[in-house]
């Protein structure tokens, strides 16, 4: 039964994101964001996906395209707000991941090299 | 305005220093989000039309894409709650399944492992897990088993910590085991047909005689059949006992009623039924049983308790093959597993087995007060009461003052068992002064005898506190309250007036109590049911 924790399930996820190749469009980039952190959590818990739970079972799920929001000034870029992070998914298919603090914790430029606010 | 804006209106209305943010989903039937800070308390709230509240405190660092900690369908109980995190600084918490996995998580250690740890199987620590009413005592072993230490603070509205400490007995505790329910099983259905009228007739005698020794009044429970299909556990709730399909079985207790029922069906499936009733009567009345009579059945674990009182009643029954049946089936729904709620075996038939000896020793009290009749209670109605209560003080009794329901306040003393109670009598109060409650072996038998001579007009029966009491006047008007000593059932009446013809009852030697020790119960009772016990599993 595997036994990783949620911070170090977290870490490896933000690193398969950071290594993935980098995508084209926010569609794909919102594929990648959803697929990589599905696939640690079928790695490395037990607990069966369920994103229709609205109290927590312990798993940590992508975005869901309810949590969208527009960024004022920036109509390229999405903002889908989840617990404790915010993921900024930008129309060239760059990512950025922020804490509730605004801290920039992950940066994926997309395929072209530009970032999400670029 | 929707719900979650209102939130944040009220709370930034009742706490005007408090910070709030609104996270306004581009879709506005998407996921709400507000964050609200006061003092050092953070919260975090979302929302959804559909969804209804979740509140979480956050803790940013291992946070991404999870549920709420907490989640409410109605918006006054996420705003008290909101406010009471911001105003005390509590803090949300996942629910237990969810905790106990991440402490596991933490301590890097696998359920096999645990299991290893705690000498239970895996499959018990993933129920562990999945539990949601963990025992602390479980609790503690849990957190042990991973390398921990269990601390249980309390935080107080006005914001002290208190450690609680002394919760956790050092005796070893037990692990889960995932027991059944009490349950009895049959291959079909006509059972219950038949068996429901018995069934509900014996609710009805174990209520009326546990009255007695109840200080509160019960609302009468009713037994329901949640099937038709008779194979059954047994369930209370607060008013009623279900009877109900059985989802898992101990091997023990399988073989032990399918051995009942095949042998003697009805009567077996019956007794067995009755011993579950009883049992969850005693769930359901507990707490209204006068301190005494809790004393006198004993033990520290409410299971126990219920199996007592199970033996208990049957003793009252006057079970004619005495405790054998109820103490093997007691012990078949022992369990001898880690943690498991219920008692092992051996327990559970000991248990029986001095509640089965309590009853017969009360059952040989009554029977030897039946053989005559007794004066139980004299009323005297007086037309200046205080003046009547100094005369009987005066000649040395102990008054004192009672009211029962609406009825008018009075004084009562008891003189060698008899209660003398001085009433008020309104002075346009014609009737008789005087009032007798006399308890008789048989009504019946003396109504019979009182008709016969023409002595009396017709009695009309009251009901009071559980019993029956017939009225009927004397010659001089006097009124009479006729009693029996108690409803013990056709069985034990005809127990009784055996006892009355043969007062030294020619019972089987294992069903005899000599000398009716309550906390030594017949060593023949536990060797016989040990016997038994042992031939039928």
């Amino acid at each position: 039964m595997p036994t990783a924790t949620k911070a170090e399930r977290i870490a490896t996820f933000f690193e398969r994101l950071q290594d993935a190749p980098a995508q084209e469009s926010a569609a794909s980039a919102l594929e990648l964001l959803r697929q990589t952190l599905n696939a640690v959590e079928d790695e490395l818990t037990d607990i069966p996906y369920n994103p229709e739970h609205w109290q927590t079972d312990g798993r940590l799920y992508p975005p869901r395209d309810d949590a969208a929001r527009s960024v004022d000034g920036y109509p390229q870029i999405t903002r889908y707000r989840s617990r404790a992070h915010n993921a900024y998914v930008a129309a060239n298919g760059a990512i950025e991941i922020r804490d509730d603090n605004d801290n920039v914790v992950l940066v994926k430029p997309a395929a072209n090299g530009e970032g999400v606010w670029t | 305005m929707n719900a979650i804006q209102k939130l944040q209106r009220e709370v930034t209305s009742l706490l005007p220093t408090a910070l709030s943010r609104l996270d306004v989903p581009r879709d506005p039937r998407g996921e709400w989000w507000i964050d609200f800070k006061y003092r050092d308390h953070n919260v975090s709230v979302q929302w959804s039309p559909e969804r209804g509240f979740g509140v979480t405190v956050p803790s940013p660092k291992d946070e991404f894409g999870e549920g709420a900690h907490e989640i409410f369908g109605e918006y006054v109980q996420a705003r008290n709650r909101v406010l009471k995190i911001l105003q005390t600084g509590e803090v949300t918490s996942p629910p237990p399944e969810v905790a106990l996995r991440e402490l596991r998580s933490l301590a890097g250690v696998t359920q096999s492992e645990l299991a290893q740890r705690l000498g239970i199987k895996q499959a018990a620590v993933s129920r562990l897990e999945r539990r949601a009413d963990l025992t602390v005592r479980s609790l503690e072993r849990f957190v042990v088993a991973l390398g921990g230490e269990l601390e249980i603070n309390v935080r107080t509205p006005e914001g002290h910590v208190v450690r609680l400490g002394g919760l956790v007995e050092s005796k070893p505790s037990r692990a889960h085991c995932g027991h059944p329910l009490p349950a009895v099983a049959g291959d079909n259905d006509s059972l219950v047909p038949q068996i429901k009228p018995q069934l509900d007739s014996f609710v009805d005698w174990i209520h009326e005689i546990s009255a007695q020794f109840r200080s509160t009044n019960f609302v009468k429970p009713q037994l329901r059949f949640r099937s038709q299909c008779v194979l059954a556990s047994a369930q209370s709730s607060t008013n009623e006992i279900a009877i109900d399909p059985a989802a898992t079985w101990t091997s023990v207790s399988k073989k032990f009623f399918r051995s009942a029922i095949v042998e003697n069906a009805h009567a077996r499936f019956v007794r067995a039924c009755e011993f579950l009733i009883a049992h969850e009567a005693w769930h359901l009345y507990e707490s209204s049983f006068t301190d005494e009579f809790r004393g006198a059945i004993g033990f520290a674990n409410s299971e126990l308790r219920a199996d007592a009182f199970a033996g208990w009643s049957s003793a009252m029954r006057a079970e004619p093959n005495g405790p054998l049946f109820g103490a093997a089936m007691a012990g078949a729904l022992g369990c001898h597993e880690l943690d498991c709620r219920y008692p092992p075996p051996e327990e559970r038939t000991l248990a029986y087995v001095r509640g089965f000896s309590l009853g017969e020793s009360l059952l040989e009290t009554w029977c030897s007060k039946s053989k005559s009749s007794s004066l139980q209670l004299l009323v005297l109605k007086s037309r200046d009461l205080e003046r009547s209560r100094k005369f009987y003080s005066a000649c040395g009794l102990e008054l004192r003052t009672e009211k029962h329901g609406k009825g008018p306040r009075h004084y009562s003393s008891e003189v060698n068992g008899t209660v003398l109670e001085l009433y008020p009598c309104p002075t346009n109060d014609a009737g008789s002064r005087v009032r007798l409650g006399l308890t008789v072996p048989c009504v019946s038998v003396v109504l019979d005898a009182l008709a016969q001579e023409k002595l009396t007009r017709s009695p009309a029966r009251i009901e009071r506190a559980g019993c029956s009491f017939w009225i009927v006047e004397d010659p001089d008007g006097n009124v009479l309250e006729l009693s029996e000593p108690i409803h013990l059932g056709a069985r034990a009446l005809r127990k009784a007036n055996q006892c009355k013809d043969d007062a030294t009852s020619q019972r089987s030697p294992e069903t005899r109590v000599p000398g009716s020790k309550l906390s030594e119960p017949n060593p023949t009772c536990w060797n016989s049911a040990a016997a038994q016990l042992g031939r039928c599993c």
